[in-house]
């Protein structure tokens, strides 16, 4: 009987205990996403305020900042430039990331390991230092800063993701697909473009949408290698925010945050957005 | 791969061996196509690399090599505050992104699949977003009247606004949830790989909740915190553009530093040679946190 007690006291400890575990966890969790969400959040309410300033809660709704950058020859250029930089980048990586796609997974070869760090080493390196290199670069070598120059410099940067989800995807490909292929009578380009490619398709369509979105919001990179004359839209928001915190800037950035949404979106029909986090 | 191959040219009674002189040439071939990519980075990527290494170790008046720039930044007091600055600054958004992320990747593991998606969701959708669009957000939460300020002043916690926008704190903030990302994905990937029966016997043999995650989970989670960790450090030491918008000059750290002596004073010596001390500053974090988690993984904890 007296030792009841005192197990009593303890399961009834354990089970307080439990409770407040299990409350911890999950209030720093719901912080966490809470964090995680609130500066998207915040910024796209703001982009619909009819104020002059931008202010949060916005004052009143309105799509009048909308409509303004429509009207702003500047963010108008600047933005078909970013479009045509990042959508001639992740062509170029596309390419190239396929290809080499390939025999990093299907090919033995004495130092395939570090052939392959090597081509995922651009991830890792500070994309400040990689801007600074590449300025140093391309004055050494003399050619003018111009919009080939800063697309074969995003090219450098975005082709990794290329790979690793091409490479992901050619890596779960059964490669007795390709044999039945061929085995029954397909030639190597028939087998590529009907069998392999449409099996591929949703792996290298999410390193294309990964690659295509950093090239659209690089900043740093471009910062040393658009020079005066080749104003990328991230550039103009830069400055935007920077010098005069114009409204118009929480309208773009509303739009940017909305291609960021449609890239995730992509990335989840495709492989599937738990497949994502494991590449 | 050449079993089929073979099969079939035995079935069409040619030698095996020819087959495999077949796959053994188209193995070659395909081995080429790693070269474009290869080719470009080795122009595009390495040969940069070089011009900073060879632009750090020139100075004006100096024939050949010299360790003058490095010697010159490693003893100006402005550069090493500024280096040491930087360095805290990532040690400390490492432990906030650290704090807030190991409960949501817990969590994730012991949650369905519309809580996880919703997760993945939140997680990714921050890390592809522009950073001066992220950094925008907060200076717009962070501002006098921002939303910190109106909850702060209409709670009556203070009269007057705190003043964190253009200060430390702020970019602290800031830069905790741009990195909380980072640190999420490799710690999700290494708790998925814990079984969770090993938590749940740890509570049936009489161990608490909370003594059975600190216990059992947390130990089997260090390859995910050190990979994190290493990749929250290594960004946020190197992040231009937060500590820009949001620091508003109020401070300066490494990467302001490179910025102003390439663009502004147009110093390419020191702007090269300031890369180099960040690259070599994040790479000795890296390779302490690598050798780190080989302990981990082959130690006698991980049994």
């Amino acid at each position: 009987m007296g030792q009841r007690v005192p197990e009593r006291a303890g399961r009834l400890g354990g089970r307080v205990g439990h409770a407040v575990f299990w409350v911890a966890i999950w209030t720093l969790a719901l912080a966490g996403l809470l964090y995680l969400l609130l500066p998207t959040l915040i910024i796209v309410l703001a982009s619909f305020t009819a104020g002059e300033y931008i202010t949060f809660p916005p004052r009143g709704l309105s799509l009048r900042w909308f409509a303004r950058l429509m009207a702003l020859e500047e963010v108008r250029t600047s933005a078909w430039r970013s479009l045509i930089v990042a959508t001639a980048a992740t062509a170029v990586a596309v390419v190239l990331g396929v290809a080499a796609a390939f025999p990093l997974v299907r090919s033995r070869f004495a130092g395939r390991e570090a052939l392959n760090a090597f081509l995922m080493s651009p991830l890792i390196l500070p994309s400040l230092v990689y801007g600074l290199a590449g300025l140093m670069f391309v004055s050494a070598i003399g050619v003018p800063l111009s919009v080939p120059v800063l697309v074969l410099s995003h090219v450098a940067i975005i082709v990794p993701y290329v790979i690793r989800t091409t490479a992901a995807s050619l890596a779960l490909l059964d490669p007795h697909l390709e044999e039945a292929a061929r085995s029954l009578g397909a030639n190597a380009w028939k087998t590529f473009l009907r069998v392999i490619l449409p099996n591929l398709l949703p792996g290298i369509a999410t390193g294309a949408a990964f690659a295509f979105i950093s090239s659209f919001d690089n900043l740093t990179v471009s910062l040393f290698l658009a020079g005066p004359r080749v104003e990328t839209l991230p550039i103009r928001l830069f400055a935007m925010i920077n010098f005069d915190l114009d409204p118009a800037a929480a309208a773009i950035s509303a739009v940017l945050v909305l291609i960021t949404f449609a890239v995730v979106l992509l990335a989840h029909w495709a492989v599937g957005l738990t497949r994502v986090v494991r590449l | 791969m050449d079993r089929p191959v073979e099969s079939r040219d035995q079935s069409l009674s040619t030698s095996a061996a020819r087959a495999r002189q077949a796959v053994w040439s188209r193995q070659l071939r395909l081995w080429q196509l790693v070269l474009p990519a290869t080719l470009f980075l080795l122009v595009y990527f390495v040969v940069p690399l070089g011009m900073l290494f060879y632009f750090s170790v020139r100075a004006p008046g100096v024939q050949g090599m010299t360790l003058l720039n490095f010697q010159k930044l490693l003893t100006d007091s402005f550069f090493l505050e500024t280096l040491g600055l930087s360095v805290r600054l990532s040690l400390e958004v490492t432990a906030v992104a650290l704090v807030l992320g190991f409960p949501l990747a817990y969590l994730y593991t012991r949650l369905g699949p519309a809580w996880r998606l919703t997760i993945l969701f939140v997680t990714l959708l921050p890390l592809l977003t522009s950073a001066v669009v992220r950094s925008f957000a907060w200076i717009v939460i962070l501002g006098k009247q921002g939303l910190i300020n109106a909850a702060l002043i209409g709670a009556g916690v203070v009269d007057t606004p705190v003043k964190l926008l253009f200060t430390l704190d702020g970019v602290r903030i800031a830069l905790a949830q741009v990195q909380l990302p980072f640190m999420l994905l490799p710690l999700i990937n290494a708790m998925e790989r814990i079984d969770p029966s090993l938590e749940q016997a740890a509570v049936s043999l009489g161990a608490s909740q909370s003594r059975a995650f600190f216990k059992v989970t947390v130990p089997l989670s260090a390859p995910g915190v050190v990979a994190g960790a290493i990749l929250s450090f290594a960004l946020t030491i190197s992040a231009f553009i937060t500590p820009a918008m949001v620091g508003g000059g109020s401070f300066t750290v490494i990467p302001t530093l490179i910025y102003q002596s390439a663009i502004v004073t147009l110093d390419w010596s020191t702007a090269a040679t300031t890369a180099l001390i960040l690259l070599v500053v994040a790479l000795a974090v890296v390779w302490g946190g690598m050798s780190l988690a080989r302990r981990f993984r082959y130690g006698p904890e991980s049994a």
